[in-house]
Order: structure tokens, then C-alpha cells, then sequence
């Protein structure tokens, strides 16, 4: 079995046991999730590459902090999610203009579905940034649960866990913050189809 | 159903997890107003564009800086709290130990206490003493007062002054007001 079939559980547990290998192997796995989850959490990337580094230097320092009792997934992002909001509150505090919310078209993607096709690469494109503008002005608590769900794709029960809220609760914000990024996104002139 | 309720139950319809009765009337409201039959379209194709967003990937030198910043906690050392955490007290882990110290200043506090309250009360005798050892001793006398020759006279003229004013007759209270 080589290390790239290690579940994440297995991987923290040879870590914990000072294996460096294996956070090796955690950061590669994890690194560009982390860095999407934040990157639509605080709209800013570089700001949300060093959060993407602070959380992997927590598990670096706190490596015996993870107890087997919970998913490691949920508690990197657990840890992901709080350093966002901390950092995302305090800009909001400062209210500075950062001009890395400009760079967004400076930076390369990887544009998974429009191979080939350059109207349906511009039209992808402009669902993109009207969604990353929808979500900057979600409020906090819908956002983190509609990137969790919708983009990162992960279960009721993990979000659940990782926002600390209960299960239906997550199940509600997750229809209203829909519900409401609808609106916005219409209120843009986008229809999604 | 009305739109307020069905704007509730989106999700639960997209996901599948409507129970029959209450998915049946949802069905209804979407045939029966446009706008939410056109809020539901959205809302799904919003979903299933969602995950097909571009992935974005960390900078080439993601990994350099971030072996940068290990490299500097490693040579940091531990901080102040890990090595307190560290310490081993005569061989015992650190939070027993801890906790076996705090208990131990407390008993010792608590028996200083409880010791001093026993004790007698200091007291100054000498400052509490009535006799004083400057001046003679001096022979206890009740206060009384004399009366005095003129009293008796004011006494008696208040007394008539007194029995002059039962003599007087008050007239009736004359009631007013009332039916």
C-alpha cells in the first residue's frame, strides 16, 4: 500500500508518531482544497494562500491536538474556517482597499469544464466572478456553509461539525443562503443555465 | 402551500428528502406560480454549476514558503507554555502534578488560616483598665441634684395655669358638610 492510499487518519497518526513523510503527504492532498475554500471565503489570493499556510503550520504545531474522535478533514477545515472568519473580520475592521481583490484575472485557473469552447469559457467565466461577488455579500454564517456544501461538496454531517451548529440548523442556512445568492445573482442579471 | 413555504422546502425537494405529502403539494405550487416554478429552475442550475467552479491551485513557491516557516518554528524552539507542559514534577505528568501542587497550597493555606483563628485575641489590658494610676482615688458620688427653692413656685402656678384651662368650656364641633 503506498502513502497515497493512506486514509488522512492514518497519515496524522504516523505524523503524530513523528513521521514528516506524512505531513508531506497531508499538505499535498489537501493544500489546493483548503486554498479554494478560503480563496471564496475571504475573495482575496494571497491573503488566502497565507491562510492556506497558517493552517498547515497549526497541524505542524499542533499535530497532538487531533484526537481520532472526529474526521481529520473536518478538523483542518475546522481550523481553515476559523482563521477565515478571524482574518475576514478583522479586514473588515481595518476597511483598507486591498488591490489583490483586483488580481483576479491576473491569476491562471484551471477552467475544468469549457475545453475548447472560448463563449462558453467567457460565459463560465462571468458566472464565476458574479458568484464570488454573490458570496462576499452573503454574511458569514451562509457563506462558509454554501462553500462547504456547494462548492466543496462535503456532507451535512461534516458541516455540521465543522461550523458547530446543529444538523438542521445547517440544513435551513444552507436553503436561505441559496435561496439569497439566488437573488443576488439575479439581481446581477445572471441566470445560471 | 403557499410561496413562503415552498421557498422553505427548495432544498429538501432538490435533495430528495421532501416527504411524499408535503412533496406532492410542493409539486402543485410550482405548476401553479410561475415565479416560483422559475425560482426552483435557478436555484438548481445554480447548484449544479456550483462544484464546476474554476479550481484554483496554490503559487509554485507555496511549498518553499511554507518549509521556510517550519524551518523557522523548528529553530524557534518550543514556546514558554510547551515546555511548562513538558516539565515532569519528580516523575509525575505535568497536569497531576500541577494539580497535586495547587491542592497542596491550598490544604497549607487553609490550615494557616484555620491555626491563627484559634488563637486568643490580643487584647490590651492596661488600655481597657477604669482606674487610672495618675490621680487619688475618688469616692463614688450618685449625681443628685437639689432642687431648688424656686422651682416649687413655677411648679404651682403652671399647675393652676393647668387646672384654669380644664375649667374653660370648649364649644361643640359644629359638623359641616355631609347631608
Amino acid at each position: 500500500m503506498t502513502e497515497f492510499e493512506l486514509s488522512d487518519e492514518i497519515l496524522i497518526k504516523k505524523f503524530q508518531d513523528g513521521d514528516v513523510g506524512a505531513y508531506n503527504q497531508i499538505v499535498y492532498r489537501y493544500k489546493d482544497r483548503l486554498y479554494n475554500f478560503i480563496y471564496r471565503f475571504v475573495n482575496d489570493l494571497d491573503l488566502a494562500e497565507d491562510l492556506v499556510q497558517d493552517t498547515l503550520l497549526k497541524l505542524y504545531t499542533h499535530k497532538h491536538s487531533y484526537q481520532e474522535i472526529a474526521k481529520f478533514s473536518t478538523w483542518l477545515y475546522t481550523i481553515a474556517a476559523n482563521l477565515a472568519r478571524t482574518e475576514l473580520r478583522k479586514k473588515k475592521r481595518r476597511k483598507t482597499f486591498s488591490v489583490t481583490e483586483l488580481s483576479y484575472d491576473d491569476r491562471e485557473f484551471i477552467i475544468s469544464t469549457t475545453e475548447g469552447d472560448p463563449s462558453q469559457e467567457n460565459t463560465t467565466r462571468e458566472f464565476e466572478k458574479n458568484v464570488q461577488w454573490a458570496l462576499a455579500e452573503l454574511p458569514d454564517d451562509f457563506k462558509t456553509i454554501i462553500i462547504l456544501r456547494d462548492i466543496q461538496e462535503l456532507s451535512y454531517d461534516e458541516i455540521s461539525k465543522i461550523v458547530a451548529v446543529p444538523l438542521g440548523t445547517v440544513k435551513s442556512r444552507i436553503n436561505r443562503g441559496r435561496v439569497k445568492l439566488q437573488q443576488l445573482l439575479k439581481k446581477k442579471g445572471e441566470r445560471p443555465y | 402551500m403557499n410561496c413562503y413555504n415552498f421557498e422553505l422546502n427548495i432544498s429538501a425537494y432538490i435533495e430528495g428528502e421532501l416527504k411524499q405529502a408535503v412533496r406532492s403539494e410542493f409539486v402543485r405550487h410550482k405548476e401553479e406560480c410561475k415565479n416560483c416554478g422559475s425560482k426552483l429552475i435557478d436555484i438548481s442550475s445554480m447548484i449544479k454549476q456550483m462544484p464546476q467552479l474554476s479550481q484554483l491551485t496554490t503559487s509554485d513557491n507555496f511549498m518553499t514558503n511554507l518549509r521556510d516557516r517550519m524551518q523557522e518554528i523548528d529553530n524557534r524552539g518550543p514556546s514558554l507554555w510547551e515546555r511548562i507542559s513538558r516539565f515532569t514534577f519528580f516523575g509525575f505528568e505535568p497536569a497531576p502534578a500541577m494539580g497535586f501542587a495547587l491542592a497542596m497550597v491550598m490544604v497549607i493555606g487553609a490550615s494557616y488560616l484555620l491555626i491563627n483563628q484559634d488563637q486568643l485575641p490580643q487584647v490590651d489590658l492596661k488600655s481597657l483598665s477604669t482606674q487610672s494610676t495618675s490621680s487619688p482615688t475618688r469616692p463614688f458620688t450618685p449625681s443628685v441634684t437639689t432642687p431648688d427653692p424656686a422651682l416649687p413656685a413655677m411648679a404651682d402656678s403652671d399647675s393652676a395655669g393647668n387646672q384654669e384651662n380644664v375649667n374653660r368650656v370648649s364649644p361643640p364641633i359644629k359638623l359641616v358638610g355631609g347631608k
